[in-house]
């Protein structure tokens, strides 16, 4: 590799870092409590199920979707819902999210949690301190453009994994791999370290790193996918005012489920709300396995007779906004893997503060591990 | 660019061999997780443990050896 193909590299990899590190430290660090979000919140008492604890629930029939909705409105006078879930991790407790309008920014919203067999509200599904953690790490409390910076920011840092990975041919060529010289200046000491770490961890940085940035397109994806097929929907109804009096929700799930056989519903979305039509509700089924566990399919079904309106499988850039979600969550693999998932972002830590310390050592000396050596 | 390869520690091999194996077993990993709920998960906690099971082994040798009392040639 030639010297100005090096200092080529090196310019790319110092900048991206470097422009990016700032952000992508606020993201470790929030990302870290996130990976145990669930965990965190049952240690703060947050969502447990009575009957669940006692070990009584499986015995009891599931409570009808109506009832937990009719509880839901009554508990939040003034609120309608938006959504109402089963949690695929969760079989004892029902979310509903209530927000003052159908079509109220999703910010706003309250998630609440329903016992799954005796309909009784629950709580809130999750602290705030929680709460505060994933608006730093998904928008900083700046919306859409939060989002699309800090995507932009996950561009920066593949742009530096990549220079990175150029540039460990250079630095370590003449050593044997894993090399770490402690008893060496402190900077060749951290510049081991450093490439060590970085170089192992690469594989599962760029995978966290993609599937960040794709999930920061989420919103614009949902938009897409809206002016698509709901657009469609809405102008193929009949005009008229939307249905006074709702069709029952167990009958719209049951429509719902015959319309998508083997698969269970995930979510019912309310008309008006982003995931439905002013006259229909939307409810989204997703299958039992593994991985079709995550895919989810879109049935409408019309707000006053219940009646299957549409049903067609999710745009393939929807697919891959739902398969990139775990990748990124770290919450497929059981405890093991959010143990793992959070010791590989301490080592992303220690990357980005080893490489800021070497950005800083080098602007007071330059460059000695590039020196040329005579033969 | 030096002409004249010392051996085995200048190929792309001895530099780019070791990542390239752990960067597949992290994809590999990743992916059987989301294929099977059993050993898939299994396979990930190997894989996942890799690159930090190398970090210990690598920082144990740099730190150790020096307190240890023969050194072997």
């Amino acid at each position: 590799m030639r010297a100005s193909s090096v200092r080529a590299w090196a310019f790319v990899h110092t900048w991206s870092s470097l422009i990016s590190t700032l952000f992508m430290l606020l993201l470790c660090l929030t990302g870290l409590p996130l990976i145990f979000h669930h965990e965190i919140d049952g240690w703060l008492g947050i969502g447990d199920a009575p009957a669940a604890l006692a070990g009584q629930a499986p015995d009891l029939a599931p409570a009808p979707a109506d009832r937990i909705a009719g509880n839901a409105l009554r508990d939040h006078p003034g609120q309608v819902i938006q959504y109402i879930g089963w949690d695929q991790h969760e079989p004892d407790t029902v979310f509903v999210i209530l927000n003052a309008a159908a079509d109220a920014p999703p910010n706003d919203a309250a998630v609440t949690l329903y016992d799954a067999t005796r309909g009784t509200r629950l709580g809130p599904s999750g602290s705030a301190f929680m709460q505060v953690m994933l608006r730093l790490h998904v928008d900083m409390y700046a919306g859409l453009p939060g989002k699309l910076f800090l995507g932009a920011m996950g561009l920066l840092l593949v742009a530096a994994i990549v220079s990175g990975v150029v540039l460990y041919w250079p630095f370590t060529r003449r050593l044997a791999f894993g090399t770490l010289r402690p008893g060496r200046s402190r900077r060749v000491a951290w510049l081991d370290l450093h490439n060590l770490l970085g170089i192992v961890t690469v594989a599962w940085l760029a995978v966290v790193g993609l599937t960040g940035a794709i999930n920061t397109l989420s919103e614009p994806m949902i938009g897409m996918w809206k002016a698509e097929t709901l657009g469609r929907m809405i102008a193929a109804s009949p005009a008229g005012p939307p249905a006074e009096r709702p069709a029952s929700l167990d009958t719209i799930v049951a429509h719902a489920k015959a319309a998508a056989p083997g698969m269970v519903p995930g979510f019912i979305a309310f008309p008006g709300t982003p995931f439905a039509t002013p006259r229909h509700f939307g409810v989204f089924l997703r299958g039992t396995a593994p991985l079709t566990a995550r895919l989810l399919q879109p049935v409408l079904l019309d707000a006053g007779t219940g009646a299957v309106a549409d049903t067609q499988r999710l745009p393939w850039y929807l697919t891959a906004l739902l398969v990139s979600q775990p990748l990124h969550f770290g919450d497929y693999g059981g405890m093991p893997m959010k143990v793992l998932w959070a010791l590989l972002d301490l080592v992303a830590i220690a990357v980005l503060g080893s490489g800021l310390y070497l950005w800083w050592a080098r602007r007071r000396r330059p460059v000695p591990a590039l020196r040329v050596r005579p033969a | 660019m030096r002409g004249g390869r010392t051996k085995g520690r200048d190929g792309w091999r001895a530099v780019f061999g070791v990542p390239l194996a752990v960067g597949a077993a992290t994809l590999a990993g990743l992916v059987a997780a989301l294929l099977h709920e059993g050993a898939g998960w299994v396979a990930a906690w190997a894989a996942l443990g890799l690159p930090l099971a190398l970090i210990a082994w690598h920082a144990g040798k740099a730190c150790l050896p020096r307190n240890r009392p023969a050194r072997r040639t």
